[in-house]
């Protein structure tokens, strides 16, 4: 495929020579160095690295939530990084789904006004109540986030990113928060929904394990790409190949 | 070590530091300085009204012969009396300005009411000599050596020199003797020898005026009643101390100034502490984590609440040492100008510390209290609850009705609804705060919306250009002279009495007005003959109104109550009016039988005539009128409204100064809690951010929770601020029979300025948030 074709593909987020540093001199510090990648719609990436090796720089950059001090990032055809900060923003909203480590969800709202608060933004939302009923929640909507354990607080938050149809979610350490079992529920959840829904997943962690089932691994190194691994389909239920 | 992480922790917070310092500060500048002035001003009259001998009762006589003053004398309970001649003047050159000649004699050890030279000499008995009050040379700006001259009420002109100014303890303020404000401009009195004061009078051998001191253990009430007794064939007027015109009007500022020093200083330590409150109770949940470190190393809970105890009182602290110094500068402001109103002697070097370790010991206190219950909560925690991120609220129980309400509202305003109930204890705080900032700015602009109102209403009811006294009693027939004067367009009979009116079972002395039935200078309802009208403010249980005047009485029944801004007179026709003024038939019957002639009586007689001019008059004619002969003075609008602009501007300016206080004070609370709000909900707010809402929408949702809290003071503050209003104009009762109407425009004005204030006390919340970094704030644990 020419490189051109690539770019015009439908939710593909291209990054050519991205590279992200704070400060300046001799305080400057490199947190991305010339990372060149391309996902394709649908992947289900784990980015794995060592706390400081940038996988959360990755992330930013590629959710509009940073902008890269050099380089350029491509999302459909478009450039992300000659966007001003409404225009990222409508990026955001439109093909953006963040999960997070600490779960993000507005406490004073319940869980089903947590999705629909998402689901407002957009013209064409999903269902709220199907999409708790997707992450087997639908019985408690009417809770609020203090009144939900930490795994129940995850899956709302992973409807809350899904109600918006976007075309990739990015989940930050989404299991760090969780023990053993809930974490595994929780990331069987994003590979179902990446399955069925066919949704790019670009998944950071600091734990090897989670690599399991990945359509790809990259691996960062003090801010570089070390490794770039495509991984055969298989099938994946419950944090064991099945 | 904790004491460095406490100074470190405020200056992460500069600008809410800085506001509550600032806030703490002027609580106790205007602690110190006007509770200062009130210890310095409030002695200092007492001191001057014991010097002076103030006397406990005065009693004010026709024309008395000099032999009362031996009979009131030999009264039980009765120390001392002086008896005075004493009179209005006019001043000529000085229009429209009516002089109270008392003469006095000048003894230094007399025992009642005594003359103090403040500048120059005192007069020479029988000298053509005049001591000014003190009050009232600035007004008329008069200067020693001067001449004033008077145009006794007999017509004679005479000029005095002014060798001096003094203080009169009666005469502390320029108030006439019914009126109920000082009006300097309109008011003076000038002290002479008793000589003197006859010959200008043109009588002697007698007194109009009686100032008695009681002995020590009187029996205050039973010796009134016989100073009453003795002095009844003079019609006598007797006042207690208290309720001289100057007494009562000295003492009415010493309570405002007061009731200022504890009200606008309570005012801003509450915000203080309200502030200090809601910032520390933000750092101890921002600090859960250390403080489960701390506890876990051993730190003991009392060291911990003492740790964050210390933020607030170090606000406290800084409060003080910023503002002391201040406070004496001002106690010298506020007590020069009262002391120039009210003619009461500065005391110098009263710098007061007790005051100021009370101020000081107030602010701490406010500071403490701030603190105490965010470090109890800090304190009781549990080492591993701390470390654990803290459990989203839930809604109370009791809350439900809300919460069901709020599922069926927008979501973004169920959130801000959620967020103000998710800390009820800080809303609630806040909302008093912003209540005090509100009730501040509101109640002085009800005291502004009043007094406009006021002005307006005099406007509405004089209609004349002046108002001509004879200068001895003039039947209707004058006003046809008074209408052949070049510029004279309309001339209009007025009678005003002074009576003795009963109401049912209570008696006051107030006044007659009667006007003629089609007057259009004095725009009043007139009543038909044989009914009375009253005046708002007269008591109104009763059906019917017993009048008695110099002469005559006349029981009338009552019809319609009447809103006459210039004070609570009755209104009678001018027939009735005149009945008061008729000696009784019988005797009238008794002088016919026994000598065979009529009693000499006025027909038609009146007070003042009401005068308009043309616009073309010439700008001389108030003075061809007061030229004439029979003219005794002419009053006129201009230096009328002049003394009630004089008036309402001191309440302006006054009003003006606490409604730069407010807007402070206001601002300190609302940017205190907005802040706070934002730094609490940080993570929040960038989560939205980061979930595709625009900064916009972000900004929309905190202002209208802002705003929401903000609104909240309005149910208490509007109560409290009409309630405060009123008490401010309580001394206006006169002119506000009916109190104080809540009127929409203050109220629009004060609760827009809310919004405003509110809104830009967001503006650095929401500048912040957008410059924050939403990648880290979305990573930060709850």
């Amino acid at each position: 495929m020419s490189e051109a074709a690539r770019a015009a593909e439908p939710g593909a987020i291209i990054l050519e020579s991205v590279s992200k540093w704070y400060g300046r001199g001799e305080t400057m510090v490199r947190a991305l160095t010339d990372v060149d990648l391309h996902l394709g719609l649908g992947e289900f990436v784990v980015v794995l690295g060592p706390s400081g090796s940038g996988k959360t720089t990755l992330l930013n950059v590629i959710g509009g939530l940073d902008v890269p001090s050099a380089g350029r990032i491509r999302v459909d055809g478009s450039d992300l990084g000659s966007l001003d900060d409404r225009g990222r923003t409508r990026y955001r909203r439109e093909q953006v789904g963040f999960v997070f480590q600490f779960f993000n969800l507005m406490p004073t709202l319940t869980a089903a006004e947590n999705v629909r608060l998402a689901a407002d933004l957009v013209d064409e939302p999903r269902d709220v109540t199907a999409m708790l009923a997707s992450v087997g929640l639908k019985h408690r909507g009417g809770h609020f986030p203090g009144q939900l354990s930490g795994g129940e607080q995850q899956r709302v938050a992973v409807a809350r990113a899904l109600v918006k149809n976007p075309s990739v979610i990015l989940a930050d350490e989404p299991t760090g928060s969780l023990d053993s079992a809930t974490g595994a529920d929780v990331l069987d959840l994003l590979h179902d929904l990446a399955r069925r829904e066919r949704r790019t997943v670009v998944l950071v962690t600091h734990d090897a394990s989670l690599a399991n089932g990945a359509d790809r691994v990259l691996t960062l190194v003090d801010g570089r790409l070390a490794r770039d691994r495509f991984v055969a389909p298989a099938r994946y239920r419950g944090g064991q190949m099945a | 070590m904790l004491r460095r992480k406490a100074l470190r922790d405020l200056v992460r917070h500069p600008g809410q530091a800085a506001m509550l310092v600032v806030v703490f500060a002027l609580g106790v500048v205007v602690f110190i300085g006007i509770r200062t002035s009130f210890s310095g001003l409030a002695p200092a009259a007492t001191d001057l009204y014991d010097r002076l001998r103030l006397p406990d009762l005065v009693a004010r006589v026709a024309f008395a012969p000099a032999a009362v003053i031996g009979e009131l004398a030999a009264l039980p309970g009765v120390a001392a009396v002086e008896g005075r001649v004493a009179f209005d003047a006019s001043a000529l050159g000085h229009p429209g300005v009516t002089v109270r000649i008392v003469g006095v004699a000048d003894d230094p050890a007399a025992a009642v009411g005594r003359v103090e030279v403040a500048r120059g000499r005192s007069y020479q008995p029988g000298a053509n000599e005049v001591l000014i009050a003190e009050t009232a040379v600035a007004p008329h700006e008069l200067a020693l050596g001067e001449t004033l001259r008077l145009q006794s009420p007999r017509g004679g002109v005479t000029d005095l020199e002014i060798v001096g100014t003094a203080r009169q303890p009666e005469h502390l303020a320029m108030i006439p003797e019914h009126g109920f404000m000082a009006m300097p401009r309109t008011y003076m009195v000038a002290f002479v020898s008793p000589a003197t004061a006859n010959r200008l009078l043109g009588r002697s051998g007698g007194v109009t005026e009686l100032a008695i001191a009681l002995a020590p253990g009187a029996d205050g009430a039973a010796t009134e009643a016989a100073v009453r007794e003795t002095l009844r064939r003079y019609r006598p007027n007797v006042v207690a101390a208290s309720e001289l015109p100057s007494v009562r009007n000295v003492a009415s500022h010493l309570d405002a100034l007061r009731g200022a020093a504890i009200v606008f200083s309570a005012l801003f330590l509450v915000a203080g502490s309200v502030g200090g409150f809601v910032l520390l109770s933000r750092v101890v949940q921002r600090e859960r984590s250390s403080i489960g470190l701390l506890r876990a190393f051993g730190v003991g809970k009392a060291r911990v609440a003492l740790h964050y105890l210390s933020y607030t009182l170090t606000l406290a602290a800084v409060g003080v040492v910023l503002g002391a110094p201040f406070g004496r500068p001002l106690a010298g402001f506020v007590r020069g100008i009262f002391a120039a109103d009210l003619g009461t002697p500065v005391i110098a070097g009263s710098w007061r510390w007790d005051v100021t370790a009370a101020a000081v010991a107030a602010t701490l206190l406010a500071g403490a209290v701030a603190g105490l219950a965010p470090s109890l909560t800090a304190a009781s925690l549990r080492p591993t609850d701390a470390m654990r991120p803290d459990a989203p609220a839930v809604p109370p129980r009791m809350l439900s009705p809300v919460r069901a309400g709020c599922q069926r509202v927008p979501t973004g305003f169920a959130m801000v609804v959620r967020n103000l109930r998710r800390r009820p204890a800080r809303t609630a705080l806040t909302a008093v705060g912003i209540t005090f900032a509100v009730v501040l700015a509101l109640a002085p602009a009800l005291v502004l919306s009043e007094t406009a109102a006021v002005e307006s209403r005099v406007r509405a009811v004089r209609g004349y250009d002046l108002r001509v006294t004879p200068r001895a009693p003039r039947s209707e027939a004058w006003l046809e002279d008074l209408r052949s004067v070049a510029g004279v367009t309309r001339a209009e009979p007025l009678l005003e009495i002074p009576v003795d009116a009963r109401f049912g079972e209570t008696e006051l002395r107030t006044y007659v007005v009667a006007v003629a039935p089609d007057s259009t200078l004095l725009r009043l309802p007139v009543p038909e003959p044989g009914r009375a009208f009253l005046a708002l403010g007269l008591p109104s249980a009763s059906a019917s109104v017993s009048l008695r005047g110099p002469l005559g009485s006349v029981e009338l029944p009552v019809g319609r109550r009447v809103d006459y801004p210039l004070g609570r007179p009755v209104l009678l026709s001018l027939a009735d009016a005149r009945r008061l003024l008729a000696p009784p038939a019988i005797l009238g019957d008794a002088v016919r039988a026994v000598f065979g002639f009529e009693l000499p009586g006025l027909d038609a007689p009146i007070s003042a005539a009401l005068i308009s001019l043309s616009p073309d008059a010439a700008p001389d004619t108030a003075d061809l009128l007061r030229a004439r002969s029979d003219v005794g003075r002419v009053d006129d609008r201009d230096s009328e409204e002049a003394d009630l602009e004089r008036i309402f501007s001191l309440t302006r300016a006054f009003i003006g100064v606490i409604e730069v206080f407010a807007i402070v004070l206001g601002f300190a609370i609302v940017f205190n809690t907005v802040t706070v709000n934002a730094l609490e909900r940080r993570r929040e707010l960038a989560t939205l951010r980061v979930v595709g809402f625009d900064h916009d929408r972000v900004a929309r949702l905190f202002r209208l929770e802002a705003l929401t809290t903000a609104l909240l003071a309005v149910p208490f503050a509007l109560p409290v601020a009409w309630w405060l209003a009123g008490v401010a104009l309580r001394d206006f009762g006169e002119f506000l029979p009916t109190g104080i109407a809540l009127r929409a425009q203050p109220v629009t004005l004060t609760f827009a300025g809310l919004v405003v204030v509110t809104l830009a006390a967001c503006t650095p919340a929401l500048r912040d948030l957008r410059r924050t970094t939403l990648a880290d704030e979305v990573r930060t644990r709850a």
